[in-house]
């Protein structure tokens, strides 16, 4: 093994590939980077060589994204407009049912457990998180090959309305630092975050499934 | 005749990357040849995103070559143009030429 092919290109780099290229294509674009990495390595070094795969994958990344909404966008649009409107709807249940499970507990029971507190105060971040990430894999699973694409871009138009209740949410009244860098992020940001994974797992498991045969 | 007939121009020098490789054609050699006769850098995402588009017209078809250790184990992925496919960059040539016919081009543009 030689010092150029002994060297790996930037682990990032490749496992944002991985995510973002289509199933059919995955595996020739991986090997075909790998193997002009390894020939720039040896001949300008290892440094440059890195630099020019994370150019080559930022390109690559933005080309296909590009390519996948000029092919099928009103494909995309739909997973997009069904995704806003099921996260719409998973975050009313889940916050409506957890403040109902509060008011029940905090009138029909007197001695009230550790687990019942945990979820009283952490539950709803809790909940909002499992239900993002479960409606990233129901939309993933819904787009077939624009997993990540379609989760990105319903979280990227979720975004807005974050950003506009956290600013509601902090306006007007001085909370603590705690809740200012930590609890309201996670409330209003985790959830888009938990989107994402979820498209990236159902991703992982359909490639594993989905790896193409040699014709 | 609709115009979807006609190769793009990045199509198009994609299609004669591969006929001038023939059978060595694939993601790294494409990219290279594009690069060495046009001087255009590009990625190799704007080689498969065009190479996908011309295996959906039926302009190219592709097969999975064995993997290879220098690739990580990978295949490369050869592709090779239909007899649609030349049909097509025959047809475009028709066209560009029919349209470039009696305009003195470098005449012009030194003026």
């Amino acid at each position: 093994m030689t010092y150029a092919s002994s060297v790996q290109p930037p682990r990032v780099a490749v496992w944002l590939l991985d995510l973002f290229t289509p199933y059919k294509q995955t595996e020739s674009i991986l090997g075909d980077l790998l193997e002009e990495f390894s020939d720039v390595a040896s001949k300008s070094g290892v440094v440059y060589a890195r630099g020019w795969y994370w150019r080559q994958s930022v390109r690559t990344i933005l080309h296909l994204v590009r390519s996948e909404f000029r092919v099928a966008p009103w494909s995309i649009a739909g997973a997009v407009v069904g995704g806003v409107l099921l996260v719409q709807l998973g975050h009313a249940f889940t916050e409506g049912g957890i403040r109902t499970w509060n008011e029940f507990l905090s009138h029909h029971v007197h001695r009230v457990s550790r687990f019942d507190l945990f979820l009283m105060n952490s539950g709803m971040y809790l909940w909002r998180l499992a239900v993002s990430m479960l409606i990233g894999c129901i939309i993933a699973f819904a787009c077939k090959s624009r997993e990540m694409l379609a989760t990105i871009t319903v979280s990227l138009v979720c975004s807005i309305q974050a950003v506009t209740g956290f600013w509601t949410f902090l306006h007007g009244w001085s909370p603590p630092l705690h809740i200012v860098l930590i609890v309201a992020p996670l409330y209003f940001f985790g959830g888009l975050f938990a989107i994402v994974v979820g498209g990236g797992i159902v991703r992982k498991y359909r490639f594993r499934f989905l790896r193409p045969a040699r014709s | 005749m609709s115009s979807r007939d006609y190769l793009g121009e990045f199509e198009h020098i994609v299609i004669l990357a591969l006929l001038r490789l023939s059978d060595q054609a694939y993601g790294v050699t494409v990219r290279q040849e594009i690069e060495v006769r046009t001087g255009r850098e590009v990625s190799i995402g704007a080689i498969y995103a065009t190479l996908g588009r011309l295996e959906t017209k039926g302009y190219v078809n592709s097969h999975l070559g064995d993997p290879t250790p220098e690739r990580g184990g990978r295949s490369k992925r050869f592709f090779r143009v239909t007899t649609k496919g030349v049909a097509a960059v025959n047809r475009t040539h028709r066209a560009l030429r029919s349209m470039t016919d009696g305009l003195r081009l470098a005449r012009r543009h030194s003026q």
